[in-house]
């Protein structure tokens, strides 16, 4: 069966200075040559380090930034050549849930309008007794009540908050819901309470998600394969089960082992590699393999040449001139 | 062992127009000389309150009201504002959250570091430069003669937060309070800071409170935790009593609701359902008691003792109590 998405050599560059004639001077590239599938009701995770690009790889999918180039196919559908009303009827298929559950909800308008706003733009209720019957529906399924339409989001926690966003991503009924960060912001208790509420949304809706996060063990649970990102690029991509058994890349393996483990016995015998230095600036980035800096094992081709992704069998993908 | 802070029965207030908000409510824990103990809880549950508490730097409405904490034989509480100025970086040093905001932006590192040097050890010019230098060495930062003019937005993230903890290891303090020190940073990051601090602990015999809500990051750096709840203590053992056998049901919930990266298969993650109680009018009764599986009527009405169960490992529960039913261990699977 034909994946539901397929990004093939997704690029996002910024421009950070221009000339005096208004030309573009230097670039910012934050995401460069991104490749990958995600399959029906299946969830992709995206991890990374911060600025490595990985919620521009979010935001351009569903062209909330305009891609500098590459191509993204829902359902075999070229998403970037759609024109504005296309673009509309295509948002109905793909929504996005954000980081911020304080930041991306109005304050100055209630719960039922923003969960509701969706369904007026798209016109999906025929009348206001409808879109309100909509509205209640949405909020039970996402574990809040009927009353809670008439307040305002200051009234919420932040778990409350994400469970609003998370009924509004599900107002157009969508097949693909992009997670940036979803859980980021809330406290260990009320993080499972989120993630256990997308995973049965999952299971009854059948969705997609593509689930960005930095917490490798979050989006290991979450999520069926993992590709990880390395200063705007996929450096390795595997089921997660084996990614984490049998990591290649060796910022995969730095980025496993930093990762602790709450477990005494296991932390005091863990063997911690520790990567020197800090991410280099995606503005310009090293020449060859962009992880040459900070890797112990650089040999002089990964300074000459870009390592390609190939794949090593059942599905894992790795770009690294070791392997 | 010889104890170096004593904390005993500490309560914060903020008197706030809604009423008065209860952070702390009755706070007891120690820290041993060379020890690190974490203090352990969600937002709100009053750890970083406690930390300020510690340090006299409670922000107005807020108010120390009852309590004890005695740092090295003194009563911190009964320290006038300029004896405390002495205690503050000379003998407890502290680093936040956020390096950004912590750090002056207007000035270079080198001023901020030297004028705590001035300030406390009364170092000048050369010397104390020299110290400056000595100190960005300790912490890790690559060329510190070349960085030491440099302003904080020069700095990374991670070096920033070297920064912090070269300003607060400055006086070479015997405690040092690290709140939510790596919470802002990358993981390889965090994993960076960690092993710093743990070298600077066993190098320079220095007491650390950790305060974090992350139960990772504990496992690796602590000897004791302090789980806490709506401002009070919950449980409080060893790292190995904690994690092998917690006793609180909210420490139960706290291990399971976090996914483990070795985990072999995937399990259902078990949140804890509901909120933290509203601490303006806590509740009579075990604060935990509405969000936990094991509640009993008691739980509801009367606050529960602390059971001792080993030299170390207290816990504030009544299916501690000898008349509660059979302890519901089978249930509950540990930190698996």
């Amino acid at each position: 069966m034909a994946p539901l998405i397929e990004v093939k050599n997704l690029k996002k560059y910024f421009v950070v200075a221009r000339t005096r004639l208004g030309a573009p001077k230097s670039w910012l590239k934050a995401v460069d040559d991104v490749s990958f599938t995600i399959d029906r009701g299946e969830t992709l995770g995206l991890v990374g380090e911060s600025g490595c690009g990985k919620t521009t790889v979010g935001r351009t999918i569903c062209r909330l930034y305009e891609p500098t180039g590459g191509e993204v196919l829902f359902d075999g559908q070229p998403v970037f050549k759609l024109d504005r009303r296309e673009m509309l009827a295509m948002r109905r298929k793909m929504q996005m849930i954000f980081q911020d559950p304080y930041a991306s909800l109005n304050p100055r308008m209630t719960v039922g309008d923003i969960v509701g706003e969706p369904i007026d733009i798209h016109r999906l209720a025929s009348s206001k007794a409808e879109r309100d019957e909509m509205v209640h529906e949405l909020l039970h399924t996402v574990g809040l009540s009927p009353e809670h339409a008439a307040r305002f989001p200051h009234e919420f926690s932040g778990g409350q908050r994400q469970r609003i966003g998370v009924a509004r991503a599900l107002a157009v009924n969508p097949s693909f819901i992009i997670c940036d960060e979803p859980i980021s912001a809330l406290d260990v208790s009320i993080q499972a309470q989120i993630i256990n509420m997308l995973e049965e949304l999952q299971e009854k809706r059948g969705l997609s998600y593509l689930f960005i996060a930095h917490d490798l063990s979050m989006v290991k649970h979450t999520s069926r394969r993992v590709a990880v990102m390395y200063l705007g690029k996929i450096v390795e991509l595997a089921e997660s089960v084996e990614l984490y058994r049998n990591p290649l890349h060796p910022y995969t393996k730095a980025l496993l082992s930093a990762i602790p483990i709450p477990d005494p016995d296991v932390e005091r015998t863990r063997h911690r590699i520790i990567l020197e230095g800090d991410v280099p600036s995606p503005i310009d980035p090293p020449a060859g393999c962009r992880f040459r800096g900070r890797c112990s094992y650089a040999m002089p081709v990964c300074a000459e040449q870009e390592p390609p992704m190939r794949d090593v069998g059942d599905g894992h993908h790795v770009a690294c001139h070791l392997i | 062992m010889d104890r170096l802070l004593e904390v005993t029965n500490l309560h914060t207030s903020f008197r706030t127009y809604a009423g008065v908000v209860q952070a702390v409510r009755g706070v007891s824990f120690h820290v041993n000389r060379g020890e690190a103990v974490a203090l352990v809880g969600e937002s709100g549950c009053g750890k970083s309150v406690t930390a300020l508490s510690i340090m006299q730097l409670v922000p107005p409405p807020g108010k120390v009201t009852e309590g004890c904490i005695a740092f090295d034989g003194k009563d911190l509480t009964a320290m006038t504002e300029r004896e405390m100025q002495h205690v503050r970086g000379n003998e407890i040093g502290m680093i936040f959250q956020d390096p950004m905001t912590s750090l002056n932006p207007v000035l270079s590192i080198k001023t901020q570091i030297v004028e705590s040097l001035r300030l406390h050890q009364n170092l000048r010019g050369e010397a104390a430069t020299h110290r400056a230098l000595e100190l960005l060495r300790m912490v890790g930062i690559p060329s510190p003669e070349r960085r030491l003019a440099a302003y904080p937005h020069q700095f990374s993230g991670g070096m920033r937060q070297r920064v912090m903890i070269a300003m607060a290891l400055a006086c070479s303090p015997k405690l040092l309070i690290a709140d939510e020190p790596t919470t802002a940073l990358d993981v390889t990051i965090q994993a960076q800071i960690i092993e710093l601090m743990k070298e600077l602990k066993e190098k320079l015999g220095m007491s650390i409170i950790l305060i974090t809500h992350d139960l990772g990051v504990v496992a690796g750096l602590a000897q004791r935790v302090v789980v806490m709840y709506a401002g009070k203590v919950a449980e409080q053992g060893t790292v190995d009593e904690i994690y092998k056998s917690p006793q609180h049901p909210y420490t139960w919930g706290l291990l399971k609701s976090v996914p483990r990266l070795d985990a072999t298969r995937k399990d259902k993650l078990v949140p804890i359902y509901g909120q933290p109680p509203d601490l303006i009018s806590p509740p009579q009764g075990c604060p935990f008691a509405p969000r936990c599986d094991w509640a009993m009527n008691i739980c509801k009405t009367a606050q529960p003792e602390f059971t001792t169960l080993s030299d170390t490992h207290q816990v504030a529960c009544w299916l501690q109590h000898s008349m509660a039913p059979a302890n519901p261990r089978v249930k509950r699977g540990g930190a698996a």
